[in-house]
């Protein structure tokens, strides 16, 4: 089921219906109903591949009771090595076996021997990457002593196959989100309305960024041969929109839902398009992975507190690890190396702690110093993007030379700019970028308090404004977020 | 909890109010007569459209039939109320329009061919409906064809998604012309040239079409169904029908052949019962000349010109014998 599709508007409100004001007063009931809608929610695409979640879910149920009982450090490290192959192997063989077998064969045929392996139809089920790395935390994390086992099935379930971030994140930490299943929720005013600002954020983001943006990005991306320099230039920004309004979209509305059901989850994007360096644009951009990764491999492997050999091995090893998770294609893996080159610098000379704690400038105008920083990290990472949203990295070599050697340069007109009328999606970008902006202290966007009458009035124009860009851009058809193909 | 959910209906209450005011704020302006004068709808449905001879048809009536040249031969006046990619089953919309609320006509001529007479898939240039949306005859042909109509009647400002642009010139265009079409009475003048892109496209469909050779023969009911009713309308009152299909360049006649045969039998045995004038032009000296088209299946200036004399002279020669007749 898609955030944006006419199924879910049916679905939360009755979910919600069912879970404040049917199973409100037991608990155990809730969390069931939390599961079946989950299961409901993700059977929606393939109902088959719910037994994958239920089996992941079982074993790695099974192996934290383990862990709880066993004391020899041997076993215990048997049992959490049993969940990390069998999680692993379940993500390798749907989403990287065929890359492998082809890359195994290219590799032997260079060197002179042909050999014939049949490539598998597999589809890949929707979501693996998340909640995979999601019951990996919790045995990683029960093994650490970090956290008591559960024996609530039921709340263990819940917890892993949570529909709101079940198919592309927050991917949640055990630690915050287990407990909270174990705990009566309630549903406080503020945070009601906080939840149902961020879905209406997340929903403009989606549906009037980057489903608009995608019409221009995708016919610039299939027929880069035929645009100027300037039409692939407008076509790499308009992709970084694109993608930044789909997964953060995704993820407001995620935790917008969550809310709704007295859940906490995890911020996973903080305005990341207004850094000034490539570290803090991976401190705020898809947090919950980069942490993920930064917890469970990066400090494991020694992390920066290790020789300077060493340590730029582990960024080199976290950026292309992160890349690789993104899908079975060389062009994520250059993307992850590229982020690590622009990181690397900033890390010798020991910049890449700058901006941690203090947020861009307060003031509404930005300095120009501020300004040329974060266009210039801006740019970085719109060039990287060529590479994630092209099919191989020839298409992206490509892509690249055509900015640089295409003859009108100027002329930026392109199939789709011809037909339609980009106006608006400028209009529109426009408005996103300076609320964007204007909001980017607060932990939800239209958080701000205002007390002053005219104040709310501009609230209010913010919100009609939301909604009438959100009505006037809605497709014919719901589009899928690209992060589910993850 | 109370507390939360007055607020969240205060608010979709509040947004839905101010929207729909939006909404019918639009439709107010876009529903008016702009100040080049062109706006067909605008008349059919303030009843101002009051014309002697109408011309219904697809893209090839509104560029095929000059009603200047047809009005001045006949003394007639003559409005051409054809749209472009709308075929019969869509064109219902405006001829229910036009007959339920102005004078009617004493002629109509009913430009036909075998793509005008296709079911529709799809209501083709929505937005010109879009300020007269709550009309029946909008709904009766939306609700069979349109697939969001339950959307667009219920979400105020939905039915002009992806039109922001479309209504901004629009609501221009009240001030200023240059965003106008420029027609006379309903005719689109095409004064260009043959277009060789066009035709080398055409060709390729036309290979393609060599290949597929079986056809459904289904796809014409609802347009046959619309034809045969706007027919038996004019029978009951008294309104003189001529069937028309008017020229195409020669090399287009081959593409789907089989189905061009069906349809003109069809409008042969129409006219006998109906003892109607089905008059086929497709094999007139003019469909070899390349001179006379912009494309394989329209007309220039150039050739809508001599065919408009054409059926002007075939009105007023008609219409003569016909008074003759009568008196």
């Amino acid at each position: 089921m898609l955030f944006n599709s006419i199924d879910f508007a049916i679905f939360l409100p009755i979910v919600f219906i069912l879970y404040w004001f049917v199973t409100n007063k037991n608990l155990k009931l809730q969390n069931l109903l939390i599961v079946l809608a989950s299961f409901l929610f993700y059977g929606w695409w393939d109902f088959r591949f719910l037994t994958l979640i239920f089996l992941s879910t079982t074993i790695d149920y099974l192996i934290g009771l383990g862990l709880s009982k066993e004391q020899n450090r041997t076993k215990r490290k048997i049992l959490l090595w049993v969940s990390i192959c069998f999680n692993l192997g379940f993500l390798g063989f749907f989403k990287y076996y065929n890359f492998f077998l082809d890359n195994f064969i290219s590799a032997f045929s260079f060197f002179g021997s042909d050999i014939k392996l049949n490539s598998l139809n597999i589809i890949l089920p929707v979501g693996i990457s998340f909640y995979t790395f999601q019951t990996l935390s919790y045995t990683i994390d029960v093994y650490k002593r970090k956290l008591n086992p559960t024996k609530d099935f039921i709340a263990f379930s819940a917890f892993v196959s949570f529909f709101p971030q079940l198919v592309a994140g927050p991917i949640e930490r055990a630690t915050n989100l287990l407990p909270q299943f174990y705990t009566k929720r309630s549903l406080k005013y503020s945070t009601a309305i906080s939840g149902m600002r961020q879905i209406l954020w997340g929903l403009f983001k989606k549906i009037v960024i980057a489903d608009t943006c995608s019409i221009y990005v995708d016919d610039i991306f299939q027929n880069y041969t035929n645009y100027s320099g300037s039409a692939l230039i407008l076509g790499a920004i308009l992709f970084s929109f694109q993608i930044y309004g789909d997964f953060s979209g995704y993820s407001d509305i995620a935790i917008g839902t969550s809310k709704l059901f007295g859940f906490n989850l995890m911020d996973n994007f903080k305005t990341p398009y207004f850094s000034r360096n490539i570290a803090e644009f991976w401190r705020r951009w898809h947090i919950s992975l980069s942490t993920w990764f930064r917890d469970y491999v990066y400090i494991p492997l020694g992390g920066s507190r290790t020789s300077k050999k060493l340590a730029i091995r582990n960024i080199f090893i976290i950026f292309i690890v992160s890349g690789f998770w993104h899908g079975a294609n060389w062009t994520y893996i250059i993307w992850g190396t590229l982020n690590a080159l622009y990181f690397l610098p900033s890390f010798l000379m020991k910049k890449n702690k700058t901006y941690r704690t203090s947020n861009n400038t307060h003031t509404f105008i930005p300095s120009i110093k501020d300004l040329i920083k974060i266009l210039y990290t801006f740019s970085l990472t719109t060039f990287a993007w060529i590479f994630f949203r092209s099919k191989t990295v020839f298409d992206a070599l490509q892509f690249i030379k055509g900015i640089f050697t295409s003859s009108n340069f100027f002329k930026i007109q392109t199939a789709k700019t011809y037909i339609l009328d980009i106006r608006p999606l400028f209009i529109y970008l426009t408005f996103f970028l300076i609320i964007d902006w204007y909001y980017r202290h607060e932990d939800v966007v239209f958080n701000k308090s205002s007390t002053s009458k005219t104040s709310k009035i501009f609230k209010y124009f913010v919100y009609t404004f939301t909604v009438i860009s959100i009505i006037l851009s809605i497709k014919n058809q719901s589009t899928s977020f690209i992060y589910f193909q993850f | 909890m109370k507390k939360f959910i007055l607020k969240l209906l205060k608010t979709i209450l509040l947004i839905y109010f101010i929207t729909f005011g939006i909404q019918l704020i639009i439709d107010f302006y876009l529903a008016k007569e702009n100040s080049c004068n062109t706006n067909t709808w605008h008349k059919i449905y303030s009843g101002k459209l009051n014309t002697e001879i109408a011309i219904l048809g697809t893209s090839r009536a509104e560029a095929h039939y000059d009603t200047e040249i047809i009005s001045n031969i006949t003394d007639l006046k003559t409005y051409n109320l054809g749209l472009s990619g709308t075929h019969y089953d869509c064109l219902n919309i405006r001829w229910k329009s036009f007959i339920n609320r102005n004078k009617k006509p004493k002629i109509l001529i009913l430009d036909l061919d075998a793509e005008a007479l296709k079911n529709s898939k799809e209501l083709f240039g929505k937005f010109q409906y879009l300020p007269f949306f709550n009309s029946t005859e909008y709904k009766s042909v939306a609700k069979r064809i349109d697939n969001d109509y339950f959307f667009e009647k219920t979400i105020p400002l939905y039915k002009y998604r992806a039109y922001e642009m479309s209504v901004y010139k629009q609501l221009q265009s009240l001030k200023n012309p240059k965003y106008c079409h420029n027609n006379v009475n309903g005719y689109i003048e095409h004064d260009i040239n043959w277009i060789e892109r066009d035709y080398e496209n055409f060709k390729k469909i036309l290979q393609k079409d060599k290949v597929h050779k079986e056809y459904d023969l289904n796809i014409y009911s609802q347009g046959l169904y619309t034809l045969n009713t706007i027919i038996e309308y004019c029978e009951e009152h008294n309104i003189q029908v001529y069937l028309i299909w008017s020229p195409s360049y020669y090399e287009s006649h081959n593409y789907q052949l089989t189905l061009k045969k069906h349809i003109d039998s069809i409008l042969k045995k129409t006219s006998n019962k109906k003892h109607l004038k089905y008059l086929n032009y497709s094999k007139d000296s003019l469909c070899y000349e390349k001179k006379y088209f912009y494309n394989s299946s329209h007309m220039n200036k150039n050739g809508a010109t001599l065919f408009s004399k054409k059926i002007g002279e075939l009105i007023l020669e008609n219409n003569s014998n016909y008074q003759r007749i009568n008196y």
